[in-house]
């Protein structure tokens, strides 16, 4: 394996996001200012907070994105479900659509939450089974016929579905790609990171290509409780930095790209994106007001200079907005930001969890190539000074086309924190 | 920053004892460490039996701010201080931003019982009463009883987050490649060390799945052994009379640090960390690839990664679930690259004394192998008795074997066919030709 010097280059993007699927869908979104939020009532009842950005993907449209017969819809979970549809898209966008050959040099990296069985059946499965007979410790008991019924509600393809590395496995089989494939745990930055060790694995010379970044679905009762606990919701729309931001909204979706080393992708004539700058991840205790750790996450990922684009979390929270802000403008100061754009999918398709980090970094991609023009949504002066200069900044077209640099970033609740940077190139 | 990796420090907690001495103790012994499952009632599941950690494994009460509760996080922090403590490397002078620390793991019990006990509030009096808005009628109850808040306190990202600050760590993730994961966690390790990343990472490999959930899913598979009369006997990789994999639990730990920083502050390598495979089998989700192709890619790039030849290999620490379809496969994958050489190279099932911990299963080989080149030993496969025609190889039987080991490759290949091998050799203070 090399030490870590070979070029990385972008050449495809896979989107499914509550706009639809494939990036285009979500270049005319975000362009057009939509949002995708909508009344949960049919969904999850009286339950807070009450809209989020769904797509509208019936189960006879999976076909269009991946064979049915070779990847079983009984063994995904949503979120996997919908890292295939993106990575679908993404292989018709980059020519590489699958044709049952294998591919031992090319792999897939996908960020996910660990999700428990999110649907009824296993729910009750789940209830029965998760009943122990140490009474005083839990207070259920589960006699035979209880554990009887389980077994029988439990199946094998509802247990599959909820390991946690049934996601890559999942991609890997869809695309045919026997190199690496693997699943990174944890909260929204993991679709980052994977992307960032999908990268490194490129740079080592350990694959040719990979597919990496994330996929999640938060309308299930647990995390939606979590994000309830977590104090992350607002009253029905995402400002970011705007003074008067209330909290985010939960949004389903994956974003994926397709990272090839340069010399493979030119040799097949693919058309290159943008080709990667440089990439990290880091650790801090969560709660904490961590800039530093985020600072230290920009500028790893970066390096000197300015970007001209940011791919930002923009969950209009109120302390997790003003964190992000104090990072980029430590990192970076006000006013070599006052000609920088940001750009967030999260005020329009909402908070998707991991794969929001690589949405954003889509987004800005596009918007950094002039392939969309970023809306200015719902946003004020910010609360304060850092807050003012992103906010500022969202909306605000910057430098276009090749050179253009692009940082994209996800700054995690449970203190993990990533980021990659990309130069647009189209040679 | 290409240069050679080493291990300084390892550390183990399984069924077969706490502590790397412990386990290697009774690994040598060829004494099966599986027993009935006492956790819980396991009355009403086709399979009663596990490789459970035996007695209370001590661990401080927490890591700074992280409480240490739970089986998974007491076993990982067990292993993980064991490493540190014999890698010597607290008073490491490396930046927090240059330490990083790689977690493998899946599932946790108690996340799931807390699930459960939240389903429970919800679906009261019974589950006729379940509708088709579970989900609204969950919440409420896992917000009233706390749940959410607690569920943290026990999960996998506790876990990255309290060894990240044992370790002062500054990098951390947790990957999930089933069965593989902890040689992923190994190999990305390398690779962040051999990209110039980080200077010093902590590996850890852990799983807690003798749950009803996760043991009545993989029931549910049909993969389990079901010898509940005889658990000393159930888990008998490449064994004609073999009928499924016997769940484990435990942790695993190694530090891997550059050669030149390890020699710089005195540190003694066990062991040079020479190569690493990926492979996907692309081919099943419940089935390994039956010719074994994604596994001969796994080991074949461990040896590249590692610059080892065939003839360097002294030792195999194989998969052995103890299932057909995967020991067949292995074993149809070593042929396909040590050809002749097979049937005298000694090859060891670790999961035949002590289940399969799955996120934590490489890990484990990884220490074993460590061991293995440290003693020149390699530790017999229990339940070895009526060898199946269809898996010739030379397995270690009985007792263990003396043998002069330079190389050897670690299998860990996961459900839903991610593979990754490990190529471990005895350290040399100069480099390989």
């Amino acid at each position: 394996m090399a030490g870590g010097d070979r070029r990385v280059v972008v050449t495809a993007l896979g989107v499914a996001s509550a706009f639809g699927v494939g990036w285009q869908s979500l270049a005319e979104g975000l362009s057009a200012g939509r949002s995708a939020f909508a009344p949960l009532e049919g969904l999850l009842g009286e339950v807070p907070p009450g809209s989020g950005a769904l797509l509208d993907l019936p189960r006879k449209q999976y076909k269009e994105w991946f064979d049915t017969r070779v990847l079983r819809t009984s063994t995904m979970t949503r979120q996997t479900t919908l890292g295939c549809v993106a990575c679908g898209a993404l292989l018709k966008d980059a020519g590489q659509e699958p044709d049952g050959t294998v591919h031992p040099a090319k792999g897939a990296y996908l960020g996910s939450f660990i999700v428990p069985p999110p649907f009824k059946k296993q729910f009750i499965a789940m209830q029965l089974l998760s009943r122990r007979p140490d009474g005083e410790a839990t207070g259920h008991v589960l006699d035979d016929s209880g554990l009887a019924k389980a077994m029988k509600k439990a199946s094998a393809f509802d247990f599959l579905r909820a390991l946690p590395n049934m996601p890559s496995s999942h991609l890997s089989i869809q695309t045919g790609f026997q190199g690496p494939a693997c699943t990174y745990l944890g909260s929204d930055a993991s679709g980052m990171q994977a992307m960032v060790f999908a990268v490194g694995a490129i740079r080592s010379g350990i694959a040719d290509a990979m597919v990496a970044g994330g996929a999640f679905c938060p309308f299930q009762a647990v995390h939606l409780a979590w994000q309830q606990e977590r104090g992350l919701w607002g009253d029905g729309t995402v400002a970011p930095y705007a003074a008067g931001r209330t909290g985010t909204l939960p949004g389903e979706g994956a974003g994926l790209l397709y990272f090839e080393e340069y010399e493979s992708a030119k040799a097949r004539s693919a058309t290159i994106l943008a080709e990667v700058v440089g990439a990290s991840q880091r650790i801090a205790t969560p709660g904490t007001e961590d800039v530093d750790v985020r600072v230290d996450t920009l500028r790893a990922a970066l390096g000197t200079g300015t970007p001209d684009w940011i791919g930002v979390d923009g969950l209009g929270h109120g302390d997790l907005d003003r964190l992000e802000a104090e990072a980029y403008v430590e990192a970076f100061g006000a006013d070599a930001l006052g000609s920088t754009a940001a750009v967030s999918t999260v005020p329009q398709v909402g908070l998707a969890g991991p794969a929001t980090g690589p949405l954003n970094l889509v987004a800005a991609l596009l918007a950094a190539r002039g392939d969309s023009t970023p809306a200015r949504t719902a946003v004020d002066a910010g609360s304060d000074a850092a807050c003012a200069t992103l906010a500022g900044a969202m909306g605000r077209t910057a430098t276009t086309g090749d050179g253009t640099t692009v940082l994209g970033s996800t700054f995690s609740l449970d203190g993990v924190h990533a980021a990659m940077a990309l130069k647009v190139t189209s040679a | 920053m290409a240069g050679r990796i080493v291990i300084t420090g390892t550390g183990m907690v399984t069924a077969a004892g706490i502590g790397v001495d412990a386990c290697w103790a009774t690994l040598c012994s060829g004494q099966s460490a599986i027993g009935p499952v006492t956790l819980w009632d396991p009355s009403g599941m086709a399979s009663h039996i596990a490789g459970q950690v035996p007695g209370d494994v001590d661990v401080p009460e927490s890591l700074g701010p992280y409480p240490i509760e739970g089986r998974p996080l007491t076993f990982a922090t067990f292993a993980a201080l064991e490493a540190i403590a014999q890698a010597g490397t607290d008073t490491l002078d490396v930046p927090p931003s240059r330490r990083a620390v790689l977690v493998a793991g899946g599932f946790d019990d108690q996340m799931l019982d807390i699930l459960g006990r939240a389903a429970d509030a919800a679906t009261e009096p019974g589950v006729a009463d379940f509708s088709e808005r579970v989900p609204s009628d969950l919440l409420p109850h896992l917000d009233a009883d706390g749940g959410m808040v607690e569920m943290e306190r026990y999960s996998q990202v506790q876990l990255m987050q309290a060894l990240a600050h044992r370790f002062e760590a500054r990098q951390a993730a947790t990957v999930s490649t089933a069965c593989a994961g902890g040689n992923t966690a190994i190999g990305d390790a390398m690779g962040m060390l051999r990209r110039g990343e980080a200077d010093v990472v902590l590996c850890v490999g852990v799983d807690t799945l003798i749950t009803r959930e996760m043991m009545g899913g993989f029931c549910n598979l049909t993969a389990l052994s079901t010898r509940n009369d005889e658990p000393h006997r159930a888990s008998r990789p490449f064994d004609t009379d073999r009928d499924g994999f016997v769940m484990g639990e435990g942790a695993a730990a190694i530090v891997l640090e550059r050669e030149e920083l390890a020699l710089a502050r005195g540190a003694t390598p066990l062991a040079e960390m020479a190569g690493f495979g990926y492979s996907s089998d692309a081919y099943r989700l419940t089935d390994p690839e039956p010719e074994g192709d994604g596994m001969v890619l796994s080991m074949q790039r461990a040896m590249d990664d590692g610059r080892l030849r065939c003839a360097d290999v002294g030792s195999i620490n194989a998969h052995g679930t103890s299932t057909a379809a995967n020991d067949k496969a292995e074993t149809k994958a070593l042929r396909r690259i040590f050809g002749e050489q097979l049937d005298t190279l000694p090859v060891s099932g670790t999961k035949s004394v002590i289940g399969h911990l799955i996120h934590g299963a490489g890990a484990v080989g990884a220490v074993v192998a460590v061991k293995t080149i440290t003693e020149q030993t390699v530790h017999p496969t229990a339940n070895y008795e009526t060898p199946d025609p269809m898996c010739d190889l030379d397995i270690v039987a009985g007792e263990p074997r003396a043998a002069d080991v330079d190389g050897v490759l670690v299998n860990a290949f996961g459900f839903g066919g991610q593979n990754a091998t490990l190529a471990i050799r005895r350290f040399a203070a100069e480099a390989q030709a």
